[in-house]
């Protein structure tokens, strides 16, 4: 579902993206972990379009980005590391504006049913986003990431605003998404959130994925892995 | 898709303390330039259909006089004032709007306005025309200078393209959004124009005119619009693209109108009242002078004509010799004083030519100039006014003239009196219909429609190259 293969990009003579070849089934998280600016977010660039890459290719549901920056948007979702939305609108309106943006239109009840699922507080979502909190605003981001009801999800450090409690339920969200065969590629800093939900962990260091490890058995301890990235970076 | 983004953004700009504070304010000024703009044109027409009334009145009833000697008395003509005038005042304000006619000279100090067109000073008058045509891009470029620059920041552009929102959508939905509320502030303003329009009975060539004057603003508008929107995209941060639309707004709005009266004035001037009379004095006593028989061409053309008819002395003449002499002296004046008008003229007509170049660079300057001449108070218009006088000042000396030549014995100064007066010719000034001018306006209309078509597909270029942060 989501594929790449020997993505490489550089900026002038600085390589951020180095022959990076990854497949992800559906239902599937595969989770990157790295330091910042190990390659982690333009990887997710390449497969949104944002960044063109300097060779190889990034293909979700086939479909190489670069060629089809539009249709290949169809197929995936994505939830930002900021989400910020429009402060005047209410957390409603604004997952009813990006939903019609990517061509859904939800009843009320559907929306409202949406943020709930994403773990807004009810009665939240008819408040204007100006009053969220960080957290809250990545709640509606999540919802709106939903609402598109797409087979490829990118999450870009999901967690970050969202306390322990919420980032517990995301994982139990996740955990859905994976079985209705969504395929997930979620950037990280959380070791303990990512061998909670992954399948497989990738390790970065200067845009090479450097270690992948298989988490599908669930035989890995959290130490052992934190210890293995602190010797990779 | 686009309708949704331009909902969303007119939604939320409503939804905003910026966009409130500056409708509120430039609605403010709407209603008072209205105001002033009504009150100048409701006491400046009633007090000119008066006057003219009255000078007319005065003319047919003056004291029995010899004809001559009423053409010393003269009379006083009245620029026609628009119902549009409202609109803008143009050079209305510098020149003023009446002449006064008489024998022997044609008056012009009224020209020193044209040397002034596009003055600073200028911006002091609160007319539909300044808030239209300097406040409005403000607010445009309050309301629009974030429209990629702020998503772009926020990081919500990230969002949009994720969400498969294409950049030329983007830039459609967010100009659409920018109209929506430009025309929640512009739209009562033209119904009002209109309003006054009906109450005026204005007749089908004025709505022709406010017509065009509308669709004008709205090209006008809409480049601003799109200029805001490019400079927002190319910039891609908020501070930056603030400074850089401003920046445009002081350019097209000041710099270049002041530039341009500088620069024309430098490359043509026009000369100075001193020197404008001096060589026009010289050129008067060149000629016939139908009140001086000690004149060396007076003595010629009496020699002449003597020698013409046969006779020996002016007394046996078949006409009125005095009559005949001051109406050669009338036409050697009006020879002389259309001659150095011309040359003023021409002048006026360089320097205009640079204000036009330059007009180019400077929606702005195009914009008002072609309103000024649509709404009849730009300088061409006002120069129309100017040759139409003077063709009647010369029609009405030559009647005068004419009658003391034919119809009265030579030696004699029979007076005339009403029956008389009433019957000379009347002024009826027609100014040139919007047809006449076409080929005057096609050349700066097309140059704003190309600002407008370009500056389009400038902003949805720069949109397409936007990258997220």
């Amino acid at each position: 579902m989501i594929s790449a293969q020997q993505l490489t990009k550089h900026y002038g003579d600085k390589v951020a993206l180095d022959k990076l070849s990854l497949d992800i089934a559906p239902g599937e998280i595969f989770c990157l972990l790295g330091q910042n600016g190990a390659g982690k977010t333009t990887t997710i660039n390449c497969f949104l379009g944002f960044v063109q890459p300097t060779s190889g290719t990034a293909r979700i549901n086939g479909l190489d980005v670069a060629a089809h920056p539009l249709e290949s948007k169809k197929h995936l979702a994505y939830l930002p590391e900021v989400v910020m939305l429009y402060p005047n609108l209410t957390g409603l309106e604004n997952l009813d504006y990006f939903s019609r943006l990517a061509g859904f239109r939800h009843t009320k009840d559907e929306l409202h049913a949406l943020l709930t699922t994403a773990g807004l507080p009810e009665n939240e979502g008819v408040r204007r986003v100006s009053t969220y909190s960080k957290g809250m605003r990545q709640k509606v981001g999540i919802a709106i990431a939903l609402a598109k009801q797409a087979k490829a999800l990118f999450l870009d450090e999901p967690t970050s605003g969202l306390d322990p409690k919420a980032s517990n339920d995301f994982s139990g969200l996740l955990a859905r998404l994976k079985d209705k065969k969504v395929a997930i590629l979620m950037a990280t800093h959380d070791i303990f959130r990512a061998k909670d939900v992954a399948n497989r962990m990738g390790i970065m260091k200067d845009g090479q994925l450097v270690n992948v490890l298989d988490n599908n058995s669930n035989t890995l301890q959290a130490r052992e892995i934190e210890e293995l990235y602190l010797q990779t970076i | 898709m686009i309708l949704e983004i331009a909902r969303q953004e007119f939604r939320g700009m409503l939804r905003e303390g910026r966009f409130r504070t500056a409708a509120l304010l430039l609605s403010a000024l709407f209603l008072l330039s209205l105001i002033g703009a009504y009150d100048y044109y409701a006491s400046l027409k009633q007090q000119h259909d008066e006057a003219a009334r009255t000078m007319r009145s005065q003319w047919d009833n003056q004291k029995e006089k010899n004809p001559h000697s009423a053409a010393h008395y003269g009379t006083f003509v009245f620029k026609p004032i628009y119902p549009l005038s409202y609109f803008d005042r143009g050079v209305d304000a510098f020149t003023g709007n009446t002449l006064f006619l008489e024998a022997h000279r044609s008056n012009q100090a009224t020209f020193r306005g044209a040397e002034d067109q596009g003055e600073f000073a200028r911006l002091g008058a609160l007319t539909p025309a300044f808030v239209l045509g300097m406040l409005m891009p403000l607010f445009i470029i309050v309301l629009g200078f974030g429209a990629a620059a702020a998503e772009r920041e926020n990081g919500n552009l990230r969002l949009l393209l994720a969400q498969g929102v294409r950049p030329a959508t983007l830039f459609m939905g967010k100009s659409l959004g920018l109209w929506a509320a430009v025309l929640l502030l512009a739209l009562p303003f033209f119904v009002a124009g209109a309003v006054g329009l009906f109450v005026a009975n204005a007749g089908a060539e004025h709505w022709l005119r406010y017509s065009c004057t509308l669709l004008l603003y709205l090209a006008y508008f809409g480049s601003f619009i799109h200029l805001t929107l490019l400079i927002s995209a190319w910039a891609g941060r908020q501070n930056v693209a603030l400074v850089g639309a401003l920046g445009v707004w002081v350019f097209a709005c000041l710099i270049v109108p002041k530039a341009a009266v500088n620069m024309a004035k430098q490359m043509y001037p026009a000369p100075n009242w001193q020197a404008y009379h001096t060589a026009l004095k010289e050129d008067l006593e060149n000629g016939v002078d139908g009140h001086d028989s000690q004149n060396i061409f007076y003595k010629k053309l009496e020699e002449e004509t003597l020698k013409k008819y046969g006779v020996d002395s002016i007394q046996h003449l078949p006409f009125n010799w005095w009559g005949f002499m001051l109406q050669k002296g009338e036409e050697h004046e009006t020879y002389v004083f259309q001659k150095h008008k011309q040359k003023l003229l021409d002048v006026y007509e360089k320097q205009q030519a640079v204000h036009r170049a330059a007009a180019v660079v400077s929606p702005y300057m195009l914009t008002n100039s072609l309103s000024q001449r649509l709404v009849g108070t730009d300088v061409n218009t006002y120069f129309d006014f100017l040759a139409a006088a003077e063709r009647y000042r010369i029609q009405l000396v030559g009647e005068l003239n004419a009658d003391m030549t034919n119809n009265i014995k030579f030696g004699e100064w029979d007076d005339r009196g009403k029956e008389f007066f009433s019957k000379n010719a009347h002024f009826d000034y027609q100014p040139p219909t919007l047809g006449s001018l076409l080929g005057d306006l096609s050349k700066p209309a097309g140059a704003m429609l190309l600002w407008l078509i370009v500056s389009g597909l400038a902003a949805a270029f720069f949109f397409n190259r936007l990258k997220p942060l």
